[in-house]
């Protein structure tokens, strides 16, 4: 039996040691993935709580299919994410300055670049939603191609290729917004 | 070969570079000078890949952390009790040693701390053991109680910086640093207008107590001035100093066999520890 899948199904028996591996493995991606979906590291503590207790009390109907646990903890965080920016978007807020600046140090151009975690996460907005995904997937939780291809759903070309025009969009952004 | 399958092999060659740089820490440069024949196109994407990983390269906090951790754990075990799974049917793992730890801590308010003492900056128990220390802290009301609290707790971190260090790997020493000096400024934070010291310490030769020598006996070391004992001293201040010359002469043995950054990282460490020791001290005088 896979290992995955053995360690899910002890969770689903609510064995604590299970439970463990899997939280551990699982925390700090999951919270990358709302950081940098929401730009807001603090709100993303709270999510990511919340998230995996969602996962605690659904856990029980959780069927394996042959990818792995982290895309059902994913699927999780996205509607949490989801669920958040639609409560945000009800309440008046002040704009965010929408100035990307993009340092480059190097004498080499575009050798070099520094953004900040909120600066990323509005420059991703700016993309279609699979881009997004697919980034968030790479950056946040530094997955392989294959995993992010098996939480996506897609085969590995196509990924292969949204990512290339995602991250191509993204570098027009940044340089775009910096007023290049 | 096509259009469509050059840009298959683009695709796959970003893909790749991309799995290096994100998934495997490899350089920007290394992946340019591997494929040379897409350098020009390559580089743009990649400093854009190389940054947007950084700037995601985000951690939650560990106080924040612990405090989730205990909770999530607490909610596996209250559903474990309303499903009547006997709690013990598992082997004992470390999740319930740190669980059992935090919860007895909460409960005893003391002596149970240790349960996940070995563990250091970087693996899953520690978050629980700083957790658990902040109960105890949170639990300790008396002002001399807490100072030497505060003390103790540094001396832990120092122990942990000097493990860390002789595995070669300085950023977990950095953080442990900051962790130590900002358990001293708690410390610090618990008593108004208190001031701070800034200056080197004054060393003197001394007759100490350390730990390899024979019981009893006294090895001259050189040591702060502030940290040897006096005349006059309480039972308090004496035990504070002999601690802290302890911790001195254990960092100082380590800063002897470092050599680079490692060196420069353990002297940030004795400046952060001298410096709060004086003031454990100061502090335990006023409350004599």
């Amino acid at each position: 039996m896979h290992s995955d899948q053995s360690l899910v199904d002890r969770a689903k028996r609510y064995d604590q040691e299970a439970f463990a591996q899997l939280y551990e493995e699982n925390f700090d991606r999951i919270y990358r993935y709302i950081a940098l979906k929401i730009g807001n590291q603090m709100e993303a503590e709270d999510l990511t709580q919340q998230v995996f207790m969602k996962a605690l009390k659904s856990i029980s109907s959780y069927k394996w299919q042959e990818v792995p646990f982290s895309a059902w903890l994913y699927k999780i965080a996205h509607n949490q994410v989801v669920d958040y920016l639609r409560k945000k978007t009800r309440q008046p807020t002040t704009e965010l300055n929408e100035d990307i600046t993009v340092a480059e140090d190097n004498p080499y151009k575009n050798v070099e670049l520094k953004v900040e975690l909120e600066q990323l996460a509005r420059a991703l907005k700016k993309l279609t939603p699979l881009q997004q995904e697919v980034l968030a997937l790479r950056f946040s939780c530094e997955m392989p191609i294959a995993q992010v291809a098996g939480v996506m759903g897609k085969n590995e070309g196509a990924v292969k290729a949204l990512q290339h025009s995602a991250v191509q969009a993204l570098r027009r952004i940044m340089v775009v917004n910096r007023g290049e | 070969m096509n259009r469509e399958e050059m840009n298959n092999n683009f695709d796959s060659v970003f893909e790749k570079c991309m799995e290096d740089i994100v998934c495997h820490n490899r350089s920007l440069q290394d992946c340019l000078e591997a494929y040379p024949e897409h350098a020009g196109e390559l580089k743009p994407l990649l400093v854009t890949v190389a940054a947007s990983r950084e700037a995601a390269g985000v951690s939650p906090r560990e106080d924040f952390k612990a405090r989730a951790r205990y909770e999530f754990y607490s909610a596996v075990a209250e559903i474990r009790e309303k499903q009547n799974i006997p709690w013990f049917r598992h082997s004992m793992g470390w999740v319930q040693v740190g669980i059992s730890a935090v919860v007895a801590l909460m409960i005893t308010g003391g002596g149970v701390i240790a349960a996940s003492g070995s563990s250091l900056p970087g693996q899953p128990l520690y978050s629980v053991k700083i957790f658990a220390e902040q109960i105890q802290v949170g639990l300790t009301f008396s002002e001399t109680a807490r100072t030497q609290l505060y003390a103790n707790l540094a001396d832990r971190r120092v122990d942990e910086i000097i493990t860390l260090s002789e595995d070669g790997n300085i950023g977990p020493v950095m953080e442990a640093n900051e962790r130590l000096g900002s358990s001293f400024a708690e410390m610090a934070g618990t008593y108004s207008g208190f001031p701070g010291t800034q200056q080197p310490p004054a060393l003197v030769d001394s007759f100490v107590d350390v730990a390899s020598a024979p019981e009893g006996e006294k090895v001259r070391a050189s040591v702060p001035e502030s940290f040897v004992i006096e005349d006059g001293d309480s039972d308090t201040v004496a035990g504070l100093k002999n601690k802290a010359v302890a911790g001195y002469l254990a960092i100082v043995q380590r800063i002897n066999g470092a050599a680079g950054t490692m060196k420069a990282a353990l002297e940030e460490t004795l400046a952060v520890y001298v410096q709060g020791y004086e003031n454990a001290i100061k502090l335990a005088r006023e409350q004599a």
